[in-house]
């Protein structure tokens, strides 16, 4: 449920859900966002430019000339969190990864501190089933939980300045794909084909949502097109 | 590279490039970006004789719009003085509305300080006043031409009041915005009678060039006729020309 509800600036306040990262937590956060969003896109709420949703935050924009902050700060107080769905989420994917050393840069290295076999630490993250908990820090990059305790590590001392387009990366309880070359700290553990963010595509530009589930399928280097 | 794109050529201090921003699509992990001060970008574009653009309406169209295909990207040029060329391939994919401003311009709006905090949200009805004077101008432009001093003139009324409504936000932003709105009102009032000024002194000007106009005409009239006088010894006087008054200020 929501904590508090604080103003961030005079255009936008911030739904704090607590400081816990769970996926309860984060779907009563994305619940509110898709509420947010049908509620904005159909104007009955007026004003709302921008719903932002994270892990356990839910960042509301808004237009003073059409609104203001203690106007959405009473609609969302009064919306039942409970009767909401999560609508437009929950889709079930499979994506390919390669756990090649050419790609899993980190896994030598995780082996070491994990104290865990790389074929340990592969089936471990093949058999957990990732949940999308929000998509940010660059077009359609997920922030999926949550690993298997075993795997639980700590980000590279020093990062990367390039990480390799499709890397499939882990840090603390969670995992990561990086849909661009950008700079990096996880650990790296193996790559996928998969495009996550596609300019092209006009409907649906980014292939995960919020409230996605997510299982990874291992495939030899010659199947990674 | 995408196949439309900006080339600064010289850039300089306080130098930016700024569109509109990408709004309601953060949570697909895109930054919104777009102008650093909304006031201001709104000003740079009545300075430059812009549509008078609806931000909000941008905004929220904006997923829309890129749903549908039609990217919408409005560029402002901000008060920084540079030079660039916009490289416009393909109109489909970059729907541009490019906004540039002459040197003069750019000039008096940075002397004028139009960057400055963002005064949003503090006294609605000086927006409203704000409004009506963009209105004003964008009406007396559309009519009428200006010279270059008149530009710089109406610029002056337009900053003066736009500094004034802004110390007034400010200064009314916690008191008792009643005295806030009455001073607003106030204020509207003496731009309004500056504006109103402006219109009478170009409608002057205007109808002072046209009668010299006419004079230069009659007078060309009457040397062509005193020279076909001279060859068919026929007396014909130029015929007289009136020209209208000024029209007064209602007629905006």
């Amino acid at each position: 449920m929501i904590k508090k509800i604080t103003n961030i600036s005079d255009q936008g306040i911030i739904c704090d859900f607590g400081e816990e990262v769970n996926k309860d937590i984060n779907k009563k956060v994305i619940s509110l966002f898709n509420y947010l969003k049908e509620k904005s896109n159909n104007d009955e709420i007026k004003g709302i430019y921008n719903v932002i949703p994270s892990y356990n935050k839910l960042v509301v924009h808004f237009d003073l000339e059409k609104n203001n902050s203690n106007k959405i700060k009473e609609i969302i107080s009064s919306v039942d969190l409970k009767k909401l769905t999560t609508s437009q989420s929950g889709k079930a994917w499979t994506i390919p990864v390669c756990y090649d050393d050419e790609f899993a840069l980190d896994l030598e290295n995780l082996t070491k501190s994990l104290k865990l076999s790389k074929e340990e630490i592969i089936k471990t993250h093949l058999e957990t089933e990732f949940y999308v908990y929000m998509i940010g820090f660059m077009p359609g990059h997920p922030y999926m939980g949550d690993l298997d305790k075993k795997l639980f590590t700590s980000r590279l001392q020093s990062p990367r300045v390039q990480v390799p387009i499709g890397s499939v990366a882990i840090a603390e309880k969670f995992c990561i794909i990086y849909p661009y070359l950008s700079p990096g700290g996880w650990n790296i553990i193996g790559r996928t084909s998969v495009k996550l963010f596609d300019t092209k595509n006009l409907t649906n530009p980014c292939l995960f949502s919020p409230g996605d589930t997510i299982k990874f399928k291992k495939v030899s280097k010659s199947e990674l097109k | 590279m995408e196949q439309s794109y900006f080339e600064v050529l010289r850039a300089g201090i306080n130098s930016t490039f700024q569109d509109k921003g990408r709004f309601g699509v953060q949570y697909m992990g895109l930054a919104p970006g777009g102008a650093m001060d909304y006031q201001s970008f709104l000003l740079s574009n009545v300075l430059l004789n812009n549509d008078n653009v609806n931000y909000y309406d941008y905004r929220k169209n904006f997923e829309h719009n890129i749903i549908n295909g039609m990217p919408t990207s409005l560029v402002k040029q901000s008060t920084a003085l540079f030079n660039y060329i916009f490289h416009y391939v393909d109109s489909s994919i970059f729907n541009t509305k490019v906004f540039v401003a002459s040197d003069t311009f750019l000039k008096r709006a940075k002397l004028n300080g139009i960057i400055r905090n963002n005064p949003y949200n503090m006294l609605d009805d000086a927006y409203i006043y704000d409004e009506k004077t963009k209105i004003f101008i964008t009406k007396l432009t559309e009519k009428l031409t200006l010279s270059k001093d008149q530009q710089v003139k109406l610029n002056d009324i337009f900053f003066a009041h736009y500094n004034m409504m802004r110390d007034l936000r400010l200064q009314f932003k916690n008191e008792d915005k009643e005295i806030g709105k009455k001073a607003a009102k106030e204020q509207w009032s003496r731009t309004e009678q500056q504006l109103i000024m402006m219109l009478n002194d170009v409608q002057r000007s205007k109808y002072n060039d046209e009668k010299m106009k006419m004079r230069k005409n009659m007078m060309n009239r009457k040397i062509k006729n005193e020279k076909g006088d001279l060859k068919n010894s026929n007396n014909k006087k130029p015929v007289e020309v009136d020209v209208e008054e000024p029209l007064d200020e209602e007629a905006f």
